[in-house]
């Protein structure tokens, strides 16, 4: 098993480069240039060379690849051109706000998802079914932007229970620790929920097609054969089986975990990883567009690797050498 | 306390289009007086790129250092001239070569250390050096050198006298003490942009990097100090969440409305809404060099036949106006006297057909020598007046039997086709200041490696602009440049679309608040809360 995760490391390696090197192309050969809003008539032309100068974007993009992997092989992400800051520290800043977000979503998600789904595969058919599957899908549906908006106009504006936007209040720096730890989780409540509502919908209907599977296998009929409860039945001898395709889901959520939610970011004002990606690649922001890029790479690989070991946590059939 | 009524005089001369008179341009009533305390929440749209006026590029950061953190050596008056803000007073050299700045005593920066003539002299010299590429290095290339006098007293030694001398001189001031050990290479990561210490009415006290900003006032600041307690800029990017979050309380002051929201806010008697103008204007610049355009009666025959008014109502929700000159219109050289060319399609025909141009084959397009009057016009990708604008320009040449054809270009192609000379006509706006520069525009000597992409030249208007910049005062220079933009109005080089009316929304919970062309956030250390009180959120 050790030895099967090393591998997998160690191959992921080139498989980085490869995608390191193909965005660093993709980005710089896209048409835009970070110094645009140096073309002002109240600015002299030279100044924007000098500026081109000093960042480096003079030289041949060959020249700059090398520079910048070179610079990567040392741990160094480059200076923001927007900012003005290390790459690093923006980073380090971003994380954590995206992570409260979308981990947080993610264990809304998964939580009523599989709650949902199990419900609708118990009682299959029944009205319980055809409403959650309803509901479902419609939530699955609505776009987020628009089920945001509603929601900050519902209970930021007419009701006036939540904040609209930020993490924070204004001077929440003033307050005593509780009362700013419920004033954060005020400000979590509209975007969680938006961000995790619509994976939540297809999290459940994952969940009722698999538990609908597992059900039917022999095993369950023995169990309940045994003359199991029907509660034992499905949470202890079904439900495990049934959670192996969510695991997979799991593997595929995790990068998203770390690139941010770029709509549910913007629309709650979240200062995370989806909007300073999106910001940097609209001001062109290179360096900031290259190391978001790699570190959703890097999640990728991490998030597979991470499915496949946990497949042979929870699955003994499946062994690795 | 700033009076009130000079400026409503100007806002009313000046913002005939939002009906001035409605809204007040001051939130005072008289007899109030004002009290010290309370939170003022801004929104704002993006984050800031750096406090370090050396590096930062951002329109908002730039206001909050100018009106906030640092004291300018000069700024502007209200009638647009020049006064002192750290400069107490100045007198030219015999020669007008020089000119000597006494400063105001007793500045401090936030950490204590008094502000001296070492500074000025430091900040100009890391703007002037050519390895930062400060966007104003040129300008300040005619600064030969600072000297210092003493403390108190600093010298400014200029190669020629010039109309901009002072107004190059309108710079806030850095403190040398925490900059001059950074090189000038690495000035983008000086500590100083990140956590700023000024001289100015407020305090930095945090920046959380697309979060907020926020300013506590300055109790030692040289004027008194500022009547809030503290000033809180919340980034929210999402045009709807941020009107939303105004409406609701949460902040006290939207920096810019949506043109199509400013209507309804006007009628709303929770707030207060500030129309300035901007600085800048939307034109189409006509390749002179190009057959079609050529002649200046072809390109007066465009401007006639574009409907400029039926385009600001429609795209701008008629928050802007329609303008004549390639100056801001509030600037102190625009000639109010000459007006836009009216919209006439009529008098645009009979100009062509002056200049050959008829429908001979009745298919509704003009022609001359077997060819159409067509041609391309080309805008960049991404804004979406622009696109739009294009389409609705396309409508009305049509009418009088011309083809444009609409295209639009990412920025850098758009760029490189521009500066190239690549096009037939472009669409596009300028950003200008209340100083005057037509040099680098209008210039023949400004056809290569500088602006005038439409190649426009004539000997009289190049000599006007010698003239006028070489001008030692305002005064002298107005009727050289007045005499150039009638010209320019003839010869139209330019089509001068329009201006916009930009808008800021401010809660009436927040008192004493002026606005102008000048800056959003001109007097905010007279801005006030009555009993100080916190915002609902």
């Amino acid at each position: 098993m050790i030895g099967y995760i090393v591998r997998r490391i160690l191959l992921s390696i080139p498989l980085l480069w490869a995608l390191a090197t193909v965005t660093f192309f993709i980005v710089r050969l896209a048409p835009g240039d970070p110094l645009a809003m140096y073309y002002n008539p109240e600015i002299d032309p030279s100044v924007m060379e000098t500026v081109r100068t000093r960042l480096g974007l003079d030289q041949p993009i060959h020249v700059q690849y090398v520079r910048w992997l070179g610079a990567l092989a040392q741990g160094e992400l480059g200076v923001s051109f927007k900012h003005h800051r290390p790459v690093a520290e923006i980073l380090a800043e971003t994380l954590p706000n995206t992570l409260l977000l979308t981990g947080l979503a993610l264990l809304f998600d998964l939580g009523l998802g599989v709650v949902l789904g199990v419900i609708a595969a118990v009682r299959q058919y029944s009205w319980t079914d055809h409403a959650t599957s309803i509901v479902a899908l419609f939530l699955y549906s609505m776009p987020g932007f628009w089920l945001g908006l509603m929601m900050i106009i519902l209970f930021a504006l007419k009701l006036g229970w939540l904040p609209a936007s930020q993490m924070e209040s204004v001077d929440a720096e003033f307050m005593g620790t509780f009362p700013r730890l419920w004033d954060r989780a005020l400000h979590l409540v509209m975007p969680v929920f938006v961000l995790g509502i619509a994976s939540a919908a297809s999290v459940a209907r994952y969940m009722r097609g698999s538990l609908l599977e597992v059900i039917r296998q022999d095993y369950i009929r023995t169990a309940r054969a045994k003359g199991l409860s029907e509660r034992r039945v499905i949470l202890r001898h079904a439900l495990p089986n049934a959670l192996i395709p969510i695991i997979t889901l799991l593997g595929l959520y995790l990068p998203y975990l770390i690139s941010g939610a770029i709509v549910t970011e913007t629309i709650f004002a979240w200062p995370g990883m989806g909007r300073l990606t999106i910001d940097a690649i609209f001001s062109r922001d290179y360096p900031v567009v290259m190391a978001a890029n790699l570190l959703a790479g890097v999640m990728v690989v991490a998030g597979n690797l991470l499915a496949d070991v946990l497949y042979a946590v929870v699955d003994p059939r499946i062994r690795y050498e | 306390m700033k009076s009130f009524f000079p400026f409503l005089n100007l806002a009313c001369a000046a913002i005939l289009l939002s009906g001035c008179g409605r809204e007040s341009s001051s939130t005072n009533n008289a007899g109030e007086t004002p009290v010290d305390g309370g939170t003022c929440v801004i929104g704002v749209f993006g984050d800031f790129d750096s406090f370090n006026e050396l590096v930062s590029t951002d329109a908002v950061a730039t206001t909050i250092m100018e009106h906030m953190l640092y004291m300018p050596l000069f700024e502007w008056s209200k009638d647009i001239t020049i006064q002192g803000r750290l400069a107490k007073s100045w007198e030219y050299s015999p020669d007008s070569l020089a000119i000597t700045v006494h400063l105001r005593e007793n500045v401090r920066w936030h950490d204590g250390q008094p502000t001296t003539a070492q500074d000025v002299k430091y900040t100009f010299d890391a703007m002037k050096n050519p390895k930062l590429g400060y966007p104003d290095t040129a300008a300040l290339n005619e600064v030969t050198s600072i000297e210092v006098v003493d403390d108190g007293t600093v010298r400014f030694h200029f190669a020629r006298p010039s109309l901009n001398q002072l107004p190059y001189l309108r710079k806030l001031i850095l403190p040398k003490h925490l900059l001059e050990h950074v090189p000038i290479e690495n000035m983008e990561s000086a500590e100083l942009g990140r956590a700023p210490v000024g001289n100015g009415p407020f305090r930095f006290v945090r920046w959380k990097r697309d979060q907020e900003a926020v300013f506590e006032a300055n109790p030692d600041f040289v004027d008194g100090r500022p009547h809030l307690d503290r000033v809180v800029f919340r980034v929210i990017p999402d045009q709807t969440a941020i009107e939303t979050a105004f409406k609701s309380g949460e902040i006290d002051v939207v920096e810019r409305l949506r043109l199509s929201e400013v209507a309804a806010l006007r009628q709303d008697p929770r707030f207060n809404v500030f129309t300035y103008e901007q600085r800048g204007y939307q034109f189409i610049g006509w390749n002179t060099r190009h057959p079609l355009f050529k002649s200046a009666a072809a390109r007066k025959a465009m401007t006639l036949a574009i409907d400029r008014q039926r385009i600001v109502d429609a795209l701008a929700f008629g928050e802007g106006k329609v303008t004549a000159n390639p100056v801001m219109s509030l600037s102190p050289f625009y000639a109010k006297d000459i007006t836009p060319h009216p919209y006439d399609p009529e008098r645009a025909k009979e100009l062509l057909a002056g200049e050959g141009w008829r429908d001979s084959n009745g298919d509704g397009i003009l022609d001359r020598d077997g060819k159409k009057f067509e041609f391309n016009l080309v805008t960049n990708l991404g804004n979406q007046m622009r696109e739009d604008a294009l389409v609705m320009i396309q409508d009305d040449l049509r009418k009088i039997g011309v083809v444009a054809k609409p295209q639009v270009r990412e920025w850098t192609v758009f760029l490189s086709e521009v500066k190239g000379k690549r096009f037939d006509a472009f669409h596009m706006g300028w950003e200008s200041d209340f100083i005057l520069n037509p040099y680098d525009l209008f210039h023949t000597k400004a056809i290569e490696g500088k602006y005038n992409m439409t190649s426009y030249s004539n000997p009289r208007v190049d000599a006007l602009i010698d003239q006028g910049m070489a001008a030692r005062t305002f005064e002298e220079a107005k009727p050289i440049f007045h005499e150039m933009q009638t010209i320019l109005h003839e010869d139209q080089p330019y089509t001068i679309l329009f201006e916009l009316a930009y808008s800021v929304g401010v809660s009436k919970r927040i008192h004493g608040v002026e606005i102008d062309v000048r800056s959003w956030l001109l007097n905010i250390e007279d801005w006030w809360i009555a009993n100080g009180s916190k915002p609902a959120a």
